[in-house]
């Protein structure tokens, strides 16, 4: 019995003793927790590295209640290195940063777009074997140099920047302007001949783009997402704005799609939620109507392999709820609520046939078409050899738009208004 | 005398699955998906099927010997020198898998989760785990992984549902990898991944009876090859045939992807813990059994003074290999070609005992 007891205290002693410390035991106070990562070409070595760290206080101060005052920018220390490789540069940190560099929680690796361009897939193949780099931090094209992105990347409406930084990709969800692409999606799609990469585009506004009034009162309104990043006519908020994607093909970054297109990618992907688009009105064209769409279920994606061309037909499912008619048209009314969704139906389709041709003009199938053709192989070495992403620009693709209104709001009605000249709809 | 003890179905059924599917959780996925691509969840159910047929040889060899154990049954079927030979081998070729699976377990465990301890540390915390179950016994060990049997099941279906988010059915298809012949004969060869099944016959003596040995040996293979399968499947959906093959743990990795809303992400640490839980379960059974035959081999009544020199050998030989490399290499090797071990012996035996027309004494008779 004795001798049991004995065991029994030494299977208990020995692993509390031994493997609750030791070697690999650091205190969190002793890391320095990267926030974002940011890679430039360098200057007088092969990279030029930024990287996001929260100061001591910052990260204690986590729990403070939001608006309390704290100059944001002050609790995020931004380093840039000149470095000759990504692991090299976090050493070389180390040489002025005293605590240990650590990137278990790094939410943005952000590249500029001048490093994209040249191919970041040298970078990407090498990050993974880091055991603290994970497949689910976002990866962001910044328009202009990253390291400016990230001294502008400050915390805003909340007083953590990592807060942020999750919140701001979970918009993708609402808005679908930006797919949030993490690195794993990356390197599932630098890997494979199912689809090529895309990143989120991302870039710093100063806030230039708003021009002060001119007194014309004539200007035609832009549909919502026809920007880029960093074109948005805006001031306050954050810095940095995300509109838009990066497509790549491989490793290297060959064009932009805009926020417009950037939901037809994401609608034909199967990823886009929901969206406000405004529309002009089918009846009094000068004027607006938002509509909140949403998916109605997956797109329905067919791949016809013939002798001298492949033939893809696309049918999108949307739906919507109107949000707002800026017209006294009643578009309530049963008769005239299909004149409203063709209009949407026929804008759709131009959208999505422009971004499909743009897309093939850039030789880049980042719409996940590759996924049904894998299905028409039946082994790894026949699709491969067909080499799908290359013969993408030359398939045939046919779109299809279904579109239904299923809500006009809280209202269920739409009454002409008045002024002295009477109804203003019999003007 | 080291404590055999009884165990029931359930308590061997936990203990066989857990041995067999804690393999998933290392450097296996990756390669079957460098050799078979999107088809290497079927696959494995072929091996699975394949290891049944050969664990049929095993569960003749026992009924025809009713209440000895493989041990015995190579003796009596093989005669007392080749029976031995037989013993040794086996007991050399489980040695040589506890070996290379305590390499690979400190390898991984190093990759993601302590880069700064020694491998050697690593190493002999494992194998001390070991000890101690050995020096406690078969009872105690079978126990244990019915306790831990349900919190691993939960612990991996969690994991699995967790994840769905990030699977894309897609990626399940060219449907037929790199051929289905290939496939097929990757499926046969590589049904030495459920070749523990076999740790069966060595605690046979343990087990109540022909009919229980029959239920463990069927139901452990499909409970393992189920979730064996389920992993490939959901792995390969998570990470795609190319970078499937690329990745150390395709199961860890899974964990480390997780992520649904704001809050519920990062949930490998409690991944690790099943994983460990499991990985020490067949660093001890193995070990155990390793022992037991080669005392039976020897005819050595009191295996506990060989328990510290045999970890010794375990901890010299896992530590031969120079780097990873070379520990999946072996790894490879072993779940390529362990059937010829695992299930040929069984084979033989049970040929040899039908030709010269061996049989044990029938209960009652």
């Amino acid at each position: 019995m004795v001798r049991k007891l004995l065991l029994l205290l030494l299977v208990i002693a020995i692993p509390l003793t031994a493997m609750t410390g030791c070697y690999d035991a650091e205190e969190v106070t002793e890391w320095a927790y990267v926030y974002s990562i940011g890679m430039d070409k360098g200057v007088t070595d092969k990279l030029r590295m930024t990287v996001q760290i929260p100061k001591a206080q910052a990260t204690s101060a986590g729990g403070q209640a939001e608006g309390s005052g704290v100059d944001q920018k002050s609790n995020i220390e931004t380093i840039t290195i000149d470095c000759p490789s990504f692991y090299a540069g976090v050493n070389m940190l180390n040489s002025f940063v005293s605590k240990r560099i650590n990137y278990t929680h790094t939410k943005f690796l952000v590249f500029s777009e001048e490093l994209a361009r040249e191919g970041i897939d040298i970078y990407l193949t090498a990050f993974l074997r880091g055991r603290q780099i994970r497949r689910q931090i976002y990866v962001i094209v910044s328009k202009g140099p990253s390291s400016e992105f990230l001294t502008q990347n400050q915390a805003t409406l909340t007083t953590s920047l990592s807060r942020k930084q999750q919140y701001i990709m979970n918009q993708s969800d609402t808005t679908g302007f930006y797919e949030n692409t993490t690195y794993g999606d990356m390197l599932n799609d630098l890997k494979s001949p199912y689809s090529q990469p895309i990143a989120v585009l991302g870039s710093v506004n100063y806030g230039n783009n708003l021009l002060p009034p001119d007194g014309n009162s004539e200007i035609p309104f832009k549909t919502v997402g026809d920007y880029y990043a960093g074109e948005l006519a805006r001031s306050g908020g954050s810095k940095v704005e995300f509109l838009g994607t990066a497509v790549f093909n491989g490793g290297k970054m060959v064009g932009e799609l805009n926020g417009d297109e950037t939901r037809v990618m994401m609608m034909i992907r199967d990823d886009f939620k929901r969206g406000f688009f405004t529309i002009p009105d089918p009846v009094s064209p000068e004027k607006a109507i938002s509509l909140d769409v949403r998916k109605q279920k997956p797109p329905n994606i067919k791949i016809k392999f013939a002798e001298d061309k492949v033939r893809i037909d696309v049918k999108i499912f949307l739906e919507a709820d109107i949000l707002a008619v800026q017209s006294t048209i009643d578009y309530e009314n049963k008769e005239k609520l299909p004149i409203l969704e063709n209009a949407f139906k026929e804008l759709m389709k131009k959208q999505v046939d422009k971004t499909i041709k743009k897309c093939q003009d850039l030789n880049a199938d980042v719409f996940e078409f590759g996924n049904i053709a894998a299905m028409s192989f039946n082994t790894v070495e026949e699709f491969e050899a067909y080499n799908w992403l290359g013969s993408f620009k030359d398939t045939e693709i046919h779109t299809q738009v279904d579109f239904s209104i299923r809500r006009t709001g809280t209202k269920i009605k739409n009454y002409e208004n008045f002024s002295t000249k009477g109804k203003e709809g019999e003007k | 005398m080291i404590k055999e003890g009884k165990i029931g179905v359930q308590e061997a059924i936990s203990l066989i699955t857990i041995t067999i599917a804690v393999k998933v959780c290392f450097t296996s996925p990756a390669y079957v998906a460098a050799i078979t691509g999107p088809a290497s969840w079927y696959m494995t159910l072929i091996s699975a099927m394949t290891a049944m047929i050969g664990f049929t040889f095993l569960y003749h060899l026992l009924k025809l010997f009713p209440n000895k154990d493989l041990v015995q049954a190579f003796e009596l079927s093989m005669g007392r020198v080749l029976g031995f030979v037989f013993t040794i081998i086996l007991s050399v070729f489980l040695l040589l898998n506890t070996a290379v699976f305590v390499r690979e377990f400190a390898e991984v465990l190093k990759v993601y989760v302590f880069p700064l301890t020694p491998l050697s540390f690593l190493i002999i915390f494992s194998m001390a785990a070991a000890a101690i179950a050995c020096f406690i016994g078969l009872e105690s060990i079978a126990r244990a992984a019915r306790l831990f049997a349900y919190m691993l099941l939960i612990g991996f279906i969690s994991v699995i549902l967790l994840a769905m988010p990030t699977y894309n059915y897609h990626y399940l298809f060219p449907f037929w990898g790199h051929g289905f012949d290939k496939t097929v004969l990757i499926g046969l060869v590589r049904s030495s991944f459920y070749g523990e099944v076999i740790l069966i016959g060595i605690f046979a003596g343990s087990m109540q009876g022909i009919s229980h040995i029959r239920k463990t040996g069927y139901i452990s293979i499909a409970i393992s090859g189920i979730t064996t399968s389920l992993t490939l499947l959901t792995t390969i959906m998570a990470f795609n045939y190319a970078t499937a093959q690329e990745t150390t743990s395709r199961l860890y990795e899974l964990t480390r992807i997780i992520q649904i809303g704001n809050f519920l992400q990062r949930l490998d640490p409690i991944f690790l813990f099943t994983w460990c839980i499991g990985s020490l379960l067949y660093l001890s059974i193995m070990t155990y059994c390793t022992l037991t035959t080669y005392s039976k081999a020897f005819r050595i009544q009191d295996s506990r003074p060989l328990i510290i020199p045999l970890l010794i050998i375990v901890f010299t030989l896992s530590m031969l290999p120079d780097n990873l490399v070379q520990v999946t290499d072996y790894v490879h090797f072993l779940r390529q070609y362990g059937w010829t071990i695992y299930f040929s012996l069984p084979a033989i035996a049970l040929i040899t005992a039908a030709l010269r027309k061996k049989r044990g004494v029938q209960d009652g008779a």
